[in-house]
């Protein structure tokens, strides 16, 4: 933009010319030393006639008035100018209340812009949006295309494109349109602006140059198929990406293609680009970082093996060291901008609101501000991935987050514009410096931080700010040196730093890093240590896991990287004046060291099986021969004990059934369909035969089925995944398995209770308005889908929940957030949310004394359990209500009546002990139903309980080879689901039999006595 | 006896049956039956309610024609938010998010949705009737066999059951077949549901006197099946309809909405071609994943009301008119 067509600003000589005058008359107070070197928390209060001077706009445009996350031409999302340190002021205001606005907020100095779907383009007065709005508050409006991307407003013009295919351009001060060009197909989220040429991709696959001066077409190139995001531009190149996952670098000025490369698989969004590095991120989360010169490619990442099924919607963004990745799933991954290593990762994996989290995050040097599925901001140490803040808004926005100037700014789906942080407040003042060390040599590459951002010293040891008015935190770091505070009140200009960065003293750590699930040391594991806030060295654990560095006094923060088997993880320890040594780092193992092969309890409790039934065995013929000798009867048995006998036996056909089954349909008609070698699922080598011979594939189908038994009872189950989790299924189960018996227990005594009351009454009171009024919920129960009733209950309780407990009703333990906010997640809690040393939840959150933890894992067990029990009771009633009215007429409750027995009395003392058995036998009946509704209730409440892994497991595997592996050579069936469904039916076969015999010895007419 | 003899003939039970219909005046039992119909408004209503769905069916069928599984896709609608909510033009609104109209969509699902609920509940009511009401007329190894069969099955939760089947049989199952094998395999699944009831009904029934007593009067076994035996054990089979319709919508809906909701998480199992199939189940699923918010309930209403309303209105439907038959042939029981 030219200093001419903005009024209010001046050209650079005007800022020398008058820094300099002022700084010659200002009155400068520095403590003692000041000038020879700085102490930390040096307080420089600044006085003089700051009224008389006008502030110097063009600095603050120079700084990056707008690099605001989406705005930029190169996509970074970087904004040397920070944002607000703390969530304390927010304001929201809706010029378009009811259009969402899915294009990012750009500033320009006092103005701020934004475009709502409809094609309403808004210039917003930013003192104005800073206090919530008001009736001045939009300067202009005009209106575009649907769909505009988000303004571009680095030069005198706004410039948007929409989804008809019109570049228009408008007068940034008065909305008066001065072009617009239409292309064909639409204008690809946003334009881009550099040295008098707009750059902008279609839907078509174009990628166009147009003058900014006059609209004019300078040139078009093709690159097949639809442009995926925005373009970027930098370093004198147009970087463009297509659906299919090619990305491309045009020469700037001709459009000529210089390289083609592609990242593998499709794309929703476009490249970012800083410095020399252009980065990428497909749907299925890969991420690339090549170099923009040749293309080469520098670093992949495949996230789709990490996260399976989580995908990537949101374009990346890129500080100077760091490449930022925001997913469907709200996970943040941090990724070292070098080597591709992921520094940290924001999960989200236990919350789902059934809102994607689209919103590409914005970064400034050491913090990152992301919109999450949440709903809330996020604002993110770049150091370690620590959320430091959150603004909750409670809305859902797709748009871009933008930093400008110690504010955020957000365009949400209802039409609002949120703003964080209490904004510049007018524009900055220049403040230069120098850095030395204590000799007096001036320090290159010191990063120099304030409250709104970063800038680093030149070769020369000088640095440069741009500061509106307020207080700061400037703070000087470099590796290896102190770290030096000083509070800066900025009312005017401000004289010339010279500040000392004394050398680090430090002193020996050492210690190990250990697999904090076995306690044995873990080589080969990356640890960067820090200062405060101040990276001073890497080093890489040893034989046994030993490490050993150099730390500073004072609070150090050991960080160790992911690797293969294991998580990262943080580690703070206070260094004293001296060594210190034993010093332990726990990761978290990801791949536990546990055998598949592992026998488990099951060679145990076979041996056992076997032993009691000989027993047994022995026991009957012994009493037997008993009665024979003393003259009874050969039978021993009751007319109960022959029924329980005979639907006892019943058990074992029923599962040698449901096995035959999940074999037949699980592995081998899939084996069968896809002409699977036979070695992939039996033990036939795999040349053995043709699926074209009937005697050797009946012979395949014998050896499957009998490696499908011994693999499914000699705990043979393989590994699986879950999230980035993979371990051996029965660790797993082993997980996930209390959370369900917790809720089942909960939800089933909630049932039976509603239930019995329930359907005693109503059929007590039959065709009664009670009973009427019964039977219509009922049947309305049941025709309403349930995932209808789990979402309406929620609607309804969320927000209370929230505010009474602080947390989301989702999952059943804290979410990590609430953990993270007060202090860190405890020890208790595994890495999958598996908790010791029983592995229910809510047991074990008494058992370590956290009773914050019970109140609120209770509260949300009881949520999930009335969920259940709504979508269960009346399935339950279907089936129990009709016991009841029959119970009532029964001889013996008429009987009752005619000695004036009291009605209550008769209802649940006669009529209540009568309909047990019954409803026994109704929950035997409808037990499956129960099991299904309970994993439904998991999956949308984002429990780990056994039902939400199982329909991930089903949904995941089934169809991806169903319990075998389809390259030739691979391991033998991984058959999780199967196992799970096996025994699950098991519960159901086990449970039915159990309410069968219970209901039928309950029953006075069974018999049990009849030989006592 | 001698073959001259003049002693009269036993009558079958055919005859005595054609004997009483003889008594029946002409035009008397037409108004029987309307008196019995008009005096049940459980099944006047349940037949009236299906009766208006059949002809929403076949009016969809005629309208729209070849084109009744392929309704219009607008991208624009898809990405329209939010969608544009009831009006002359489009009286459901429109389907964000899948981008198609609401009221062609749920207009083209009434003759498949009532083929698919149909040919489940057909399938597996007809089954596990007959075979119930079978094995406990003849007894012996059949009932044996049957009951097994029915008891190893039912101990199955057939939410999963049908997933096992389907997609284990998916790979096998040509793509334009997988619409017709989903439901039938539902009736494989359901049928011990309806099988075990009738069965446990049908035991007392043969044993009561006016079985005996056809019997005795040498009625053959289809005879005191279908005449006596399958009319009086009818009732829990009625009784199991709803369940099983909750059953069936909640396979349809659940997974769509999972994997919609979870952007990926679930993998989307379903034997519908595309997204903006035209049934009302995956229509709820898509709608409510796109239409619902629980931060500010309802959200856009539209989109999951009236694939919900229309799926409730059946089950509606067929509850009243089982309720209704269940009468019709209690009232027939208790005579």
């Amino acid at each position: 933009m030219s200093g001419a067509s903005r009024p209010d600003r001046r050209g650079p000589g005007g800022i020398v010319l008058v820094a300099v005058a002022m700084a010659a008359l200002l009155v400068v107070v520095l403590p003692a030393g000041g000038s020879g070197g700085a102490t930390p928390a040096q307080s420089i209060p600044l006085a003089g006639p700051a009224a008389a001077l006008e502030r110097v706009s063009l600095v603050y445009d120079s700084i990056g008035g707008w690099d605001t996350a989406a705005g930029a031409e190169n996509r970074s999302g970087f904004s040397p100018i920070g944002g607000p340190l703390s969530a304390s002021v927010g304001n929201t205001y809706c010029p378009a209340a009811g259009l969402p606005m899915r294009s990012g907020v750009v500033a320009a100095g006092a103005l701020a812009f934004v475009a709502d779907v409809f094609g309403d383009v808004f210039a917003l007065n930013r003192t104005e949006l800073d206090v919530g709005g008001g009736n001045h508050t939009v300067v202009w409006s005009a209106l575009v295309g649907t769909n505009p991307t988000t303004p571009d407003v680095s030069t005198n013009s706004v410039l948007v494109g929409d989804s008809v295919g019109l570049v228009s351009a408008f007068d940034i001060e008065t909305g008066g349109l001065r072009w617009s060009h239409s292309l064909n197909g639409s204008i690809v989220d946003g334009v881009a602006v550099v040295n008098g040429t707009v750059y902008v991709g279609t839907s078509t696959g174009v990628v166009a140059a147009l003058s900014l001066a006059f609209g004019t077409v300078n040139w078009t190139t093709s690159l097949g198929p639809a442009v995926s995001g925005a373009v970027a531009v930098a370093n004198g190149r147009v970087f463009a990406s297509t659906v299919d996952g090619g990305l491309t670098a045009l020469a700037a000025g001709t459009g000529a293609i210089l390289w083609r490369t592609s990242i593998g698989g499709s794309l929703s969004a476009g490249p970012a680009v800083l410095g020399d590095r252009v980065a990428l991120v497909d749907n299925a989360t890969a991420v690339g970082v090549w170099n923009t010169g040749n293309g080469s490619l520098l670093w992949r990442w495949n996230g789709s093996a990490a996260s399976p099924g989580d995908r990537a919607e949101a374009a990346p963004v890129l500080n100077p060291t760091t490449v930022f990745v925001h997913t469907h799933e709200a996970n943040l991954y941090a990724f070292n901008l070098s080597t591709g290593a992921i520094r940290w990762n924001q999960s989200n994996t236990f919350f789902h609101t059934g809102y994607p989290a689209l919103s590409t995050p914005a970064v400034t040097a050491n913090v990152v501000y992301a919109y999450d599925a949440t709903q809330q901001l996020k604002a993110i140490s770049l150091t370690t991935g620590r959320v430091l803040w959150r603004a909750t808004f409670g809305t859902v926005s797709y748009a871009p987050v933008a930093v400008d100037s110690g504010e955020v700014l957000i365009g949400d789906e209802t039409g609002c514009v949120h703003v964080v942080g209490s904004g510049s407040s007018g524009f900055p003042w220049p403040v230069r410096g120098v850095v030395t060390d204590t000799n007096g040599t001036p320090l290159p590459h010191v990063s120099v931080f304030t409250n709104l951002g970063l800038n680093t010293t030149n070769a020369s040891g000088g640095f440069f700010l741009g500061l509106p008015n307020g207080t700061y935190d400037l703070a000087f770091a470099l590796s290896g040196y102190e770290e030096i505070h000083q509070i800066l009140v900025v009312t005017g200009p401000v004289p010339d730093d010279q500040v000392v960065l004394p050398k680090i003293v430090v002193h020996p750590l050492s210690g190990r890093v250990v697999d904090s699930y076995s306690g044995l040391g873990v080589p080969g594991v990356q640890l960067y240590i820090y200062g405060v806030d101040l990276f001073l060295v890497a080093v890489t654990s040893g034989p046994g896991g030993a490490f050993e560095v150099g730390a500073p006094q004072g609070a150090v923060e050991i960080s160790a990287q992911p690797s293969d088997q294991h998580d990262g993880v943080v580690v703070t320890v206070a260094m004293p004046a001296g060594p210190l040594s034993g010093v332990t780092v726990g990761v978290p193992p990801t791949g536990l060291p546990i055998s598949p092969n592992d026998p488990y309890d099951v060679f145990i409790l076979l041996p056992l099986a076997a032993l009691a039934t000989a027993g047994g065995g022995v026991a009957v013929l012994a009493a037997r021969a008993r009665r024979v000798t003393i003259g009874l009867p050969p039978a021993i048995l009751s007319r109960f004990a022959r029924y329980v006998l005979q639907r006892s036996l019943l058990l074992p056909a029923q599962l040698v059934t449901i096995l035959t089954v999940l074999y037949i349909f699980g592995t081998y008609i899939p084996a069968a369909a896809t002409q699977t070698p036979v070695c992939n699922f039996s033990a036939l080598s795999c040349g053995y035969c043709a699926w074209s011979n009937p005697g050797c594939v009946a012979q395949a189908f014998g050896s499957g089925y009998g490696l499908f038994l011994w693999n499914l009872f000699s705990g043979n189950w393989g590994t699986t995944s879950y999230g980035h989790l993979v371990e051996p299924a029965w660790t797993f189960f082993v997980w996930y398995v209390p959370y369900s018996i917790e809720l089942a227990g909960v939800a089933l005594a909630i049932s039976a209770v509603s239930a019995y009351v329930i359907g005693l009454t109503a059929g007590w009171n039959r065709d009664r308005p009670l009973d009427v009024g019964v039977r219509t919920a009922s049947v309305i129960g049941l025709l309403v889908p349930s995932f209808l009733v789990v979402l309406a209950m929620f609607s309804v309780l969320y927000t209370p929940f929230l505010r009474f407990f602080g947390d989301t009703p989702f999952g059943v333990l804290p979410a990590p957030g609430w953990f993270e906010d007060r202090g860190s997640i405890p020890k208790w809690i595994g890495i999958a949310y598996n908790t010791t040393p029983t592995g229910l939840p809510i047991l074990d959150a008494a058992l370590n004394g956290a009773w914050r933890v019970v109140v609120i894992t209770s509260a949300k067990t009881l949520l999930q359990a009335l969920l259940i029990a709504a979508i269960y009771v009346p399935l339950f009633l279907r089936y129990a209500r009709n016991a009841v009215a029959q119970a009532a007429e029964e001889p013996h409750v008429v009987a009752a009546r005619a000695r004036g027995i009291p009605e209550s009395t008769i209802r649940w003392r006669h009529t209540g002990r009568r309909v047990i058995p019954i409803f026994l036998l109704a929950f035997a009946a409808t037990l499956p139903l129960y099991i299904g509704t309970q994993s439904l209730v998991e999956a949308m409440t984002s429990d780990p309980g056994i039902g939400s892994l199982l329909l991930t497991q089903m949904t995941t595997f089934l169809r991806s080879g169903f319990g075998f592996h389809p390259a030739p050579g691979a391991s033998k069936p991984g058959n999780f689901y199967q196992v799970t469904i096996f025994l699950l039916v098991a519960v159901v076969l086990i449970g039915t039999l159990a309410s069968e015999i219970l209901s039928r010895y309950l029953d006075p007419r069974s018999g049990r006595s009849e030989n006592s | 006896m001698s073959a001259g003899s003049h002693a009269v003939a036993t009558p079958t039970i055919e005859e005595l049956d054609a004997e009483v219909e003889r008594w029946v005046r002409p035009g008397q039992g037409w108004r029987l039956f309307l008196r019995r119909f008009l005096g049940n408004p459980a099944l006047i209503t349940g037949v009236g309610v299906l009766g208006a769905y059949v002809a929403i069916a076949i009016a969809a069928v005629v309208y729209y024609g070849p084109t009744l599984t392929t309704p219009p896709f607008r991208v624009d609608w898809a990405e329209t938010i939010p969608p544009p909510g009831p009006s002359w033009a489009h009286p459901f609104g429109i389907m964000s998010g899948i981008g198609v109209d609401g009221f062609g969509e749920v207009a083209r699902a009434f003759p498949i949705d009532l083929g698919l609920v149909f040919l489940a509940l057909g399938s597996a009511g007809s089954v596990g009737v007959l075979l119930g009401a079978y094995a406990a007329v003849r007894g012996g190894a059949a009932d044996f066999w049957v009951s097994f069969a029915a008891d190893v099955e039912a101990g199955m939760p057939p939410f999963f059951f049908v997933i096992v089947l389907y997609l284990g049989l998916e790979l096998t199952i040509p793509p334009a077949w997988r619409l017709y094998a989903f439901p039938l395999l539902f009736g494989a699944v359901l049928w011990p549901y309806y099988a075990r009831p009738v069965r446990a009904v049908a035991k007392q029934v043969v044993t009561e006197p006016y079985v005996e007593s056809a019997r005795a009067a040498g009625a053959t076994r289809a005879h005191v099946l279908f005449r006596h035996v399958l009319p009086n054990a009818l009732y829990p089979a009625l009784a199991q309809v709803p369940v099983d319709v909750y059953s069936i919508f909640f396979v349809f809906t659940i997974f769509p909405f999972l994997n919609c909701s979870s952007g990926g998480l679930y993998n989307l199992i379903t034997p519908f071609p595309n997204l903006f199939f035209p049934e009302w189940g995956s229509l709820l699923a898509q709608g409510t994943c796109y239409g619902f918010s629980i931060f500010a309930p309802p959200g856009y209403w539209w989109m999951y009301f009236f694939p919900a309303a229309a799926i409730i209105g059946l089950g509606f439907g067929l509850t009243f008119t089982c309720d209704g038959i269940d009468r019709w042939l209690s009232t027939r029981r208790r005579a």
